[in-house]
């Protein structure tokens, strides 16, 4: 019986996965010249750092079926340097929810209130909404540009809530019937941290992030700060290095496995890169018609609530993506088998990532193509008599 | 200005049980938020992702620039000032943990 169970988890895990636990083998330089030229005009410009108008790439990786096609940064960035991904840790923050569940230590259908002794006004939430920014909460996601004062997240992470960053979250009260209604929120994914350290702590250490996930696919890069409370900020605040944020990505593309081995439950990349119900209801409170949202994960396809078509028109419609304040991101081509990382400080709207995702397409396709298989070679003793051939 | 500011640290306490939309302005003031940004992502711009003082000082700069940062290097410790009237502070804590705010 152990035997059968231990073959059938192994059976779930394809041996063709690309897993540069050590090391991403690198092709850069069997790409065409002409595309790696289009990519550097594309991400680099000149920096102006007092306006700091235009694009402002701090570094790209691009790799294909997990090797390394173009990597490049830019002001003092080097390969080494831990970049804050800022919101893309959502992503990431979700990914250790799913390995709680794939542990059988959580059930994503159960109130918030199973796990972690919120407000009791949040009990009604469950860790499903949380996911998929449909908590009800009251919540104002707003950053530069926006009174500071009327900013739920920056109450959250430098005022009244940063002590305590997941309780402040779930203090705030319903506006909406959970479920029913998408409203992005900081708030929510740091209930979800919260959540993640109550049930993964007691199997995995207080470094769970690490021994889960970091150490696994060889993350060597990563920081991630905590509140005064010991929690994960799972909203915003981990660091990696381009190279690092390209495992994710590509345990994303191995639907959770790594090295033969299922981190994730079959399935589960899937569930998070689908519309969730509320983001594709066109009930949505403060952000607009263009938030496609699966769960922590943001998705390039087109959203029925809103009768749109996908958010970039040059980029596959199956892609999606981690993404992060001042143009951080993480972007996942399945069909395409491209995981392409870009950091960036853009304090305009100057960058758009249909101006570059489809070069990283073009650069995969530009690679030689492998020789065609040799035909089965002729035995020689079929050439030669019968005769010649006898010893 | 100034006035403004005491205004905002005297906003209502917002009842969770009570439900509805975001209080229009939370408690924390103004100068909390500004040297909260300015200590935190200074610490991390120089002990996590180590770069140069003066770039990240260049990186932190918003819209008030009010925040001013003094670096100790020897306690791996940022702390920020705002008009002589608020000041926060961060400290590195370790390569995995990063920074976090004080008090």
């Amino acid at each position: 019986m152990i035997l059968l169970l231990t073959g059938l988890a192994g059976a779930t895990c394809p041996d063709t996965v690309h897993s540069p636990t050590q090391a991403w083998p690198d092709r850069s330089a069997e790409v065409d010249p002409s595309i790696v030229a289009a990519l550097d005009q594309a991400l680099f410009q000149e920096r102006n750092e007092e306006t700091r108008e235009g694009i402002r790439t701090d570094g790209v990786a691009i790799f294909y079926r997990g090797e390394l096609l173009y990597e490049r940064y830019g002001a003092d960035y080097t390969a080494q340097t831990p970049h804050l991904i800022w919101s893309a840790s959502k992503s990431f923050t979700a990914t250790l929810i799913g390995m709680a569940e794939y542990k059988g230590l959580l059930d994503i259908e159960d109130s918030v209130c199973e796990y972690v002794d919120f407000h009791e006004s949040a009990c009604g939430v469950t860790v499903r909404n949380l996911l998929e920014f449909s908590s009800g909460l009251a919540w104002r996601e707003t950053y530069e540009g926006e009174p500071p004062t009327a900013s739920s997240v920056l109450a959250m992470l430098y005022g009244d809530g940063r002590q305590d960053t997941a309780s402040f979250a779930g203090s705030q009260g319903l506006e909406d019937v959970p479920g029913t209604t998408y409203q992005y929120s900081s708030g929510d994914t740091n209930m979800l941290s919260a959540i993640a350290r109550k049930v993964l702590e007691p199997v995995a250490g207080e470094r769970f992030p690490w021994t889960l996930l970091f150490e696994p696919l060889g993350m060597t890069s990563a920081t991630w700060e905590k509140d005064a409370a010991g929690t994960y900020i799972g909203s915003s605040y981990l660091y990696l290095t381009p190279r690092d944020m390209g495992r994710f990505g590509q345990l994303m593309l191995n639907d959770g496995c790594w090295e033969q081995e299922r981190l994730l439950p079959e399935g589960w990349v899937e569930r998070v890169s689908t519309l969730n119900p509320a983001s594709a209801s066109g009930q949505s409170r403060e952000r607009g018609p263009s938030e496609n949202q699966g769960q922590q994960f943001w998705l390039n396809t087109s959203n029925p609530g809103y009768d749109e078509g996908p958010r970039f028109p040059d980029i596959p419609e199956n892609a999606f993506a981690a993404m992060g304040h001042w143009k951080q991101r993480i972007w996942m081509l399945p069909d395409q088998e491209i995981v392409a990382v870009r950091t960036g400080d853009d304090r305009d709207g100057s960058y758009s990532d249909n101006d570059w995702v489809p070069l990283a397409m073009a650069l995969a396709e530009s690679l030689p193509k492998p020789p065609p298989p040799e035909p089965e070679p002729v035995e020689e003793s079929d050439l030669t008599s019968p005769v010649e051939a006898s010893p | 200005m100034i006035a403004l500011l005491l205004a905002l640290g005297c906003a209502a306490k917002h009842d969770p049980a009570a439900g509805g939309p975001p209080p229009e302005t939370y408690e924390n003031a103004l100068l909390d938020l500004a040297t909260g940004f300015a200590a935190k992502e200074g610490c991390s711009c120089i002990f996590v992702s180590g770069r140069d003082e003066d770039v990240c000082r260049s990186y932190l700069r918003v819209n008030p620039d009010v925040a001013k940062i003094k670096v100790d290097h020897q306690a791996k410790r940022v702390t920020s000032k705002a008009l002589g009237m608020k000041k926060t502070s961060a400290v590195w804590v370790s390569k995995e943990e990063g920074c976090v705010l004080e008090i």
